[in-house]
């Protein structure tokens, strides 16, 4: 983290000053300021898994395209892919810079685990899992288990997202969240259709919200 | 210095990520939304209840036409996924001390019935999105996002069986996609087949 503590601290509070980290002030009775600064925390706590996760999807789809030399539109459907888990990316990046944090780096290969290592506010077991989950990208074989990587990783993506995001309270990221989450659900289709799945089972998993409120 | 879903929209760059978003966009911003409040989350809650009723309805119609195996197939288990969404949706209405009516809307047309069903989700999708952000427990939020992610993703299935592509855009929000979202040269079904 290059940006000083104490620029974080400013951005931060002038962030929740203008009421876009949160609620507008005038929605809640009162916060503490410790509640802004949970809030604050665990916003960027989301953002930083949330680019993390977003820029392993932008390699293993830029990895899988490169490899499908024989099915050149599914080869332009991953590439697409590619381009919207970077979009997906580039905002939350944006999201995260606003308030005074370095985003994580993108990883440049699947051994790059520095990129995972060096991002703060990953605890350490979170860190090694992605850590695992990029290097599992080295492993692949065919293209079958390339394409089933991806659904996992998606599925990954989903559980996160729906956990997590709907215990943030910036309106904002709320829905930007679900617009996320919504095209993450779309790209498991599409990767378990090419997968011979029938369209009718090829929709995704979904934890039940019981679940991911506990 | 500020986090606001114009901003996000804009470095994402480019039409794509901001195909559909003009009406929230509009919406976003400026002093004076309402208080979040369960009372109100109990109104919220029933525009997406009524939104995903009516694609409930456009299901239950499909189910009684003459589709291909496969197609038919997808309608019997997004229809009943939908039901699902209605009784997850009404328990949300009750919680917040409203009473749900599952009632739904008119149906919506299309040349065809799976073009009416993909007309019904994006408009359950829309309607989920209009409210998701407004929302005042973590509970509400989450049945929102369940719905709202089901559905995008029935989307992509009706949208291959229809020949188009399957995902246009970086953010789903339930608006029709514009032309210029979609690659002529991948119009067709996304994997080919």
């Amino acid at each position: 983290m290059t940006v000083p503590a104490t620029r974080r601290v400013t951005l931060r509070r002038a962030a929740l000053a203008a009421g876009a980290l949160a609620l507008p002030a005038a929605v809640r009775p009162a916060p503490s300021v410790a509640q802004d600064e949970d809030e604050a925390v665990a916003l960027e706590d989301f953002l930083v898994e949330a680019i993390v996760l977003e820029q392993i999807a932008v390699l293993a789809y830029a990895t899988a395209a490169g490899e499908l030399d024989g099915e050149p539109r599914l080869s332009r459907t991953l590439e697409r892919f590619e381009r919207q888990e970077q979009i997906h990316a580039t905002a939350l990046r944006s999201a995260l810079d606003s308030i005074g944090v370095d985003p994580p780096n993108a990883p440049a290969s699947p051994d790059d685990v520095g990129a995972i290592e060096d991002a703060d506010r990953l605890d350490g077991e979170r860190a090694a899992e992605l850590i695992d989950l990029l290097g599992e990208l080295a492993r692949l074989g065919d293209r079958d288990a390339r394409l089933e990587y991806l659904v996992d990783l998606e599925q990954e993506q989903l559980r996160f997202y729906l956990a997590q995001a709907p215990t943030l309270d910036a309106e904002d990221i709320l829905r930007t969240g679900a617009e996320i989450a919504a095209c993450q659900a779309q790209h498991v289709v599409v990767l378990r259709e090419a997968l011979g799945v029938a369209p009718a089972e090829a929709v995704p998993e979904l934890p039940d919200p019981a679940d991911a409120t506990d | 210095m500020s986090i606001t879903r114009r901003r996000l929209i804009a470095t994402a760059g480019g039409g794509v990520a901001a195909a559909g978003a003009g009406t929230v966009l509009a919406a976003c911003g400026g002093d004076g939304r309402p208080e979040r409040t369960a009372e109100r989350d109990a109104g919220l809650l029933q525009a997406a209840l009524t939104a995903e009723a009516t694609l409930s309805g456009v299901y239950d119609l499909a189910t009684e036409q003459a589709l291909a195996p496969q197609v038919a197939a997808a309608v019997t288990a997004f229809g009943e996924q939908s039901r699902e969404h209605v009784a997850l949706l009404s328990s949300q209405i009750e919680e917040a001390g409203g009473a749900a009516d599952d009632s739904a809307g008119p149906l919506p047309a299309g040349e065809s019935v799976v073009e009416a069903i993909r007309v019904g989700i994006e408009e359950s999708i829309a309607a989920s999105h209009d409210v998701v952000g407004e929302l005042s427990t973590i509970e509400a939020r989450h049945a929102v996002y369940r719905v709202m992610v089901a559905d995008a993703a029935q989307l992509a299935a009706i949208r291959g069986v229809l020949g188009e592509q399957q995902v246009p855009v970086a953010f789903v929000t339930g608006a029709p996609e514009p032309p210029l979202a979609v690659e002529p040269e991948d119009r067709e079904s996304e994997d080919g087949s």
